[in-house]
C-alpha cells in the first residue's frame, strides 16, 4: 500500500502579539521570528501514517510512506526540509519537497496546491492521500476535497481514526458526521481528511539513533515544472486558476481592556470576583 | 440573485445551522429575484420547516421570504457523492448564482466539490456577504482565526458555507404555516447515484444525549492549564458546586480528559453564555471564537499576557485551582445561606 500525508509547517501563531500582525501591500505578514509548527490536524494525519505502516506487519502488505510538502521559498535550510527529516527520522520512507517558484502566492488558493498535489500522486501510484482538515495560512479547508475532485477519488472528512482491515486494499475509517460517528470499511484509492483524533492527536518523537540515520536520507525535490504544473503562471495571468482574490486583512476590533482583579490573598480575589461582578449575574 | 439554501431535513443541528445562515444572509441589501429552500431528506417527508430570512428581519422587502421549498428525497444518506448529483442536477433544471450550505463538515465539501464541477467559485466558512459591487465580496476566517480576510468571488455560480458563529436558532414552522405551499418531490431520478461501491461496510452510532452545554448560562472552560486528570476531576466538582457546565479546550479534549462533544472553539461548539469562565486557557484565535461573544467573560491565567485577557472583561492571575476552590467554596455558602439561613448564619459566627 502506497501512502502519501499531505501537509505545510505553519508559524505558531499564539507566539504572536497583537502588534505583529501587521502585512505589506501584497497582504504577506512576516512570521518568520517564530518557531514552525506541525498544524494539529496534519499532526494527526501525520502519525496516523505511520501507525497505518505499523499494524503492516501483522498484515502481509508492506507500507510505503510519503510525507509530501509543497514550499515556495529559496535555500538549502528549509523550514520544511526540517520537518521532513524529522518525518523520515520516524518512519516515513520518503520526503518530497514541491518546489514552486519564489513568493508564488498559495496561501488561499487551495486550487493549485490541489493541483500539484494531483499531479504528484497520479505519476506515483499511491493508493490513499492522507491530509489534515484546515489549517495553513489561509485557513481554506478546501484541498482535501478538490484532490479528491482532482483525481477522481472518493474522499470521507473529519476523519478521526484509521485501521488497516484483513484484506489488503481497504480500511476501517470512523469519521464525524453532525450529530453521529461514522465507521465505514471502504476499498482504495481514497482520499482521507483528518480531524481532531484522539488515536494518534501526536506525532511520535525520533530518538538521537533515528536522528543519525535520518541525516543520511535524502528530500526529493520536484519542481511544479516538472510536475507539468506551472503555478506561476496559473497565479499571475489574467484569469488566474483561483476562484477568489484578496482584497484585503483585518485584525479583530479590540474589544474593552480587562479589569484585573487584585487582592492580598486568592480568597479576596475570589470574594471580589462573585460579590462584584459574579452575584448580580448568578441565580442561585 | 436566484440563490439556494440547502438543508438536510435529518440533521439534528438543523435549527442552528439555519441560523447561521439566517445571520450570514441578514444582513445583505441585494436583490433577491427567486430564494429556494433546497431540503434534503431520508425515509421521512419533514413536517416542520426553518425559516430563512434573506434580508434584515426589520425591513419589508417583499423578497425576504422563500419564493419556493424543494424537497429532495434521499435513498443514501451521508453519501457526498449521491447529494453532489442531486445538486448537479437541481442546478441544471433551477439555475443559481447563489448557492449557501450549512457550517458542518458535508456543508463545506458540498459547497467546495459542487463548485469545481460547475466551473464556479467556493468558499468556506463565510462570515460576511456583499453584493454592491459586480462581484461578490465575501469575508472569512484566516490565520488561525486570527485575522478575517475579504475575498472577491470570481465565477458564478459562488456556492458558499456557513462560517459557524453565534447565532439565535432558525424558528421552525410546520408545514401549514409554510406561506409558499410549493413542495415538488423528486423521483427516484435522483437517486440513480454511481461511484460508491467503495464501501463495503457502514455504521453509524449517533451522539450521546445533548450535553446541554450550548444552551448553559454559566460555563467553566478549561485548557491546558489543568495539568492532571486528579485536577479535571476536582474541578468537575467545583462545576457541579456552582452549576456550571463543563468546556474544554483542545489539549484538554486530546488529553481525554473531557469527552470530544465538549470541545470549545472553531472545531467544537460556539457558544455565548451569560457567564464564561476561561481557566488555564491561553485563548488562541480557533479556540476564542468559539466563546468570545458570551455576555461576560472571565479568565483566570498564570500568564497575565495570555490572550485570553484580550476578550476577557475580568481577569484574575493566579493559579486556576486556587480561584476556583475558593469560589466555589463562597458560592456553597452563598447556596446554604439561601436554603438554610439559621445554619449558614450560626456557621457564619462560629470561630
Amino acid at each position: 500500500m502506497k501512502i502519501a500525508v499531505c501537509f505545510k509547517p505553519i508559524a505558531d501563531y499564539n507566539r504572536l502579539s497583537r502588534e505583529d500582525w501587521k502585512w505589506d501591500k501584497d497582504h504577506f505578514i512576516d512570521t518568520s521570528f517564530v518557531r514552525r509548527i506541525f498544524n494539529c490536524f496534519e499532526e494527526s494525519a501525520l502519525e496516523t501514517g505511520l501507525t497505518l505502516s505499523g499494524t503492516s506487519e501483522q498484515i502481509s502488505d508492506t507500507v510505503d510512506l510519503t510525507a509530501l510538502t509543497i514550499d515556495n521559498q529559496k535555500g538549502d535550510n528549509l523550514q520544511g526540509d526540517l520537518f521532513l527529516k524529522q518525518l523520515l527520522a520516524v518512519g516515513y520512507n520518503h520526503g518530497v519537497r514541491i518546489q514552486c517558484k519564489k513568493k508564488t502566492d498559495l496561501r488561499f488558493n487551495p486550487l493549485v496546491m490541489s493541483h500539484l498535489i494531483s499531479a504528484y500522486i497520479k505519476n506515483q501510484g499511491h493508493d490513499l492521500v492522507i491530509l489534515g482538515m484546515q489549517g495553513g495560512e489561509g485557513d481554506n479547508g478546501q484541498t482535501g476535497f478538490l484532490l479528491a475532485e482532482r483525481l477522481g477519488w472518493p474522499c470521507i472528512g473529519e476523519v478521526s481514526h484509521i485501521v488497516r482491515d484483513e484484506s489488503h486494499d481497504s480500511l476501517k475509517v470512523t469519521s464525524r458526521i453532525d450529530g453521529a460517528t461514522l465507521i465505514q470499511t471502504v476499498h482504495l484509492p481514497m482520499v482521507l481528511i483528518m480531524g481532531h483524533s484522539l488515536d494518534s492527536p501526536y506525532l511520535r518523537v525520533p530518538n538521537l539513533k533515528q536522528k543519525l540515520n535520518a541525516k543520511k536520507k535524502q528530500i526529493s525535490i520536484i519542481s511544479d515544472i516538472e510536475l507539468g504544473v506551472d503555478t506561476d503562471h496559473l497565479t499571475n495571468t489574467t484569469i488566474p486558476e483561483n476562484d477568489k482574490t484578496l482584497m484585503g486583512l483585518q485584525r479583530p476590533r479590540a474589544s474593552q481592556p480587562c479589569v484585573f482583579i487584585e487582592g492580598e490573598s486568592t480568597r479576596e480575589q475570589a470574594q471580589k470576583l462573585y460579590y462584584q461582578y459574579l452575584k448580580k449575574r448568578l441565580s442561585l | 440573485m436566484k440563490t439556494a439554501v440547502i438543508l438536510f431535513a435529518d440533521s439534528p443541528s438543523l435549527n442552528r445551522q439555519a441560523g447561521e445562515i439566517n445571520e450570514m444572509l441578514g444582513n445583505l441589501e441585494t436583490n433577491f429575484s427567486n430564494t429556494e429552500l433546497w431540503l434534503f431528506y431520508k425515509d421521512m417527508e419533514p413536517e416542520i420547516f426553518p425559516e430563512i430570512h434573506f434580508a434584515p428581519q426589520d425591513k419589508a422587502l417583499k423578497d425576504k421570504t422563500l419564493s419556493i421549498i424543494r424537497l429532495v428525497a434521499m435513498e443514501h444518506e451521508h453519501l457526498s457523492e449521491s447529494y453532489l448529483q442531486s445538486l448537479q442536477h437541481l442546478q441544471t433544471k433551477y439555475p443559481m448564482e447563489l448557492l449557501v450550505f450549512p457550517s458542518d463538515g458535508l456543508g463545506a465539501e458540498l459547497a467546495t466539490r459542487l463548485a469545481y464541477r460547475l466551473n464556479g467559485s467556493s468558499c468556506v466558512q463565510v462570515e460576511g456577504l456583499d453584493f454592491t459591487s459586480q462581484k461578490p465580496k465575501i469575508k472569512k476566517p484566516v490565520y488561525g482565526n486570527n485575522l478575517t480576510a475579504e475575498f472577491v468571488l470570481e465565477y458564478p455560480p459562488y456556492c458558499l458555507s456557513a462560517a459557524k458563529q453565534a447565532c439565535s436558532p432558525a424558528n421552525m414552522i410546520p408545514r401549514e404555516s409554510v406561506a409558499k405551499k410549493n413542495f415538488p418531490l423528486h423521483g427516484p431520478g435522483f437517486n440513480r447515484v454511481k461511484g460508491f461501491d467503495w464501501i463495503k461496510k457502514k455504521v453509524m452510532i449517533p451522539d450521546k444525549p445533548d450535553t446541554g452545554l450550548a444552551d448553559s448560562d454559566l460555563v467553566l472552560i478549561l485548557g491546558q492549564g489543568v495539568k492532571s486528570k486528579e485536577t479535571m476531576d476536582v474541578l468537575q466538582g467545583i462545576a457541579n458546586t456552582i452549576g456550571a457546565q463543563l468546556g474544554a479546550s483542545r489539549p484538554v479534549v486530546m488529553n481525554a480528559w473531557i469527552d470530544m462533544n465538549r470541545l470549545i472553539g472553531a472545531s467544537g461548539l460556539i457558544i455565548s453564555p451569560k457567564i464564561c469562565i476561561a481557566a488555564g486557557v491561553s485563548g488562541t484565535g480557533v479556540f476564542s471564537i468559539g466563546m468570545k461573544t458570551s455576555e461576560f467573560i472571565v479568565a483566570i491565567n498564570i500568564d497575565n499576557k495570555a490572550p485570553i485577557f484580550q476578550i476577557a472583561d475580568i481577569g484574575i492571575v493566579g493559579d486556576l485551582q486556587d480561584v476556583l476552590c475558593e469560589l466555589g467554596e463562597i458560592i456553597k455558602a452563598e447556596i446554604a445561606k439561601k436554603e438554610f439561613p439559621g445554619a449558614a448564619e450560626s456557621r457564619s459566627i462560629k470561630p
